[in-house]
C-alpha cells in the first residue's frame, strides 16, 4: 500500500469526474493524517522530556533510574503511530480515489490502548518516584 | 500564474473570469475546497510547530541537568533536528499550499505523496534519534560514548 502511490496517481485522471468532493476528501485525509503525525510527535518529545526531568531528581545517584524506561515506551509508541499513519494515508487515499471508504475503528481502539497503557504507566511511575526520593535515595 | 496574482483575484469581491461560464454549484465547492486547503495548511503549520516547540523545551531542558556530566550528549543536537524539520515543514508546507491552490482553480488536483512520504520519513528518523538518545543516557557513558 505504501508504495504503490503511483498507480493511483494514473487512475485518478479517469475517476476525477463523478466524485465532486475529491479534492476535500483528499485535503480531509491529509489533515487527519497531519493530526496522528503531531499526537505521534508529542509522544517523542514527552519521551525526551521523561528522561531528561527525571535526571536531576536525584542528583547525587549516577544510576538513571526507571524514568527513562517510561520514556522509550513513549517514543517506541510515537514512532510506530508514525508509521501506521503514513500506511493509513494511502490507504484511505486510495479508497477514496476509488470511492470504498469506510471508516476503521481498528486504528482507534488500538491507540487508545497504547495511550491507556502509557497513562498506566505515568501514574505507577507517579507512586514509585516520591518514595524513592523520601527514602534517600534508595535505588529504585 | 504567480502568487501576487491570486492574491488578487481572491481579495476582489467580483466573481473570478474563469467561473463566468459555469455553474454556480461549481463556484461553492470551491470555496469549500479552498477553505480545506487553508485549514490543511494551518495543520501542517501546527505540526512543524510541535516540532520547534519540542526541539526548544529539549534544549532548555538540558541546561537545567548541568551538574550530570555524562548527559550532555545529544541533548542539543536532538533539539536542533527538531527544529530544523519544523522549519522546512514551514517552507514546503507553504509552497505546498499555493501549488494547491492553483490546482484547484485549475481543477488538477492530486493529492500529496511525495512531501507525505518526505516528513514521515523525516519523524521517523527524528524517533529513532529519541529512542537512540534515551538508551544512550540510561545504558551510561561506559557502553555508549557519544562525543559532543
Amino acid at each position: 500500500m505504501l508504495l504503490n502511490w503511483k498507480s493511483t496517481k494514473v487512475i485518478t485522471e479517469k475517476i476525477k469526474r463523478p466524485n465532486p468532493s475529491r479534492v476535500r476528501d483528499h485535503l480531509a485525509n491529509e489533515r487527519t493524517y497531519l493530526a496522528w503525525m503531531r499526537t505521534a510527535i508529542s509522544l517523542m518529545g514527552f519521551g525526551v522530556v521523561i528522561v531528561r526531568l527525571r535526571t536531576f531528581h536525584p542528583p547525587l545517584l549516577p544510576t538513571p533510574g526507571n524514568g527513562w524506561k517510561l520514556g522509550l515506551l513513549f517514543s517506541a509508541v510515537g514512532l510506530l503511530t508514525v508509521l501506521f499513519s503514513t500506511k493509513h494515508y494511502f490507504g484511505v487515499r486510495h479508497d477514496i480515489d476509488y470511492d470504498t471508504y469506510e471508516p476503521t475503528d481498528r486504528w482507534v481502539i488500538l491507540f487508545s490502548l497504547a495511550i491507556a497503557i502509557l497513562g498506566a504507566g505515568v501514574i505507577y511511575y507517579m507512586f514509585t518516584v516520591p518514595s524513592s526520593s523520601f527514602g534517600l535515595m534508595a535505588p529504585e | 500564474m504567480n502568487i501576487k496574482e491570486f492574491d488578487r483575484v481572491q481579495l476582489s469581491f467580483q466573481p473570478m473570469q474563469v467561473d463566468d461560464e459555469k455553474p454556480k454549484q461549481h463556484n461553492l465547492s470551491r470555496a469549500i475546497d479552498r477553505s480545506a486547503n487553508e485549514r490543511t495548511f494551518l495543520a501542517w503549520m501546527r505540526a512543524a510547530m510541535a516540532l520547534m516547540g519540542f526541539g526548544v523545551i529539549i534544549i532548555r531542558l538540558r541546561v537545567v541537568q548541568m551538574p550530570v556530566h555524562y548527559r550532555q550528549a545529544m541533548g542539543w543536537k536532538l533539539g536542533l533536528i527538531f527544529s530544523l524539520i519544523g522549519w522546512a515543514t514551514v517552507l514546503i508546507s507553504t509552497v505546498h499550499y499555493f501549488t494547491v491552490r492553483h490546482q484547484i482553480d485549475r481543477d488538477t488536483y492530486n493529492p500529496p505523496d511525495a512531501m507525505v512520504l518526505f516528513f514521515s520519513f523525516a519523524v521517523g528518523l527524528l524517533g529513532i534519534g529519541v529512542i537512540y538518545s534515551i538508551l544512550a543516557t540510561a545504558l551510561g557513558p561506559s557502553s555508549l560514548v557519544i562525543p559532543d
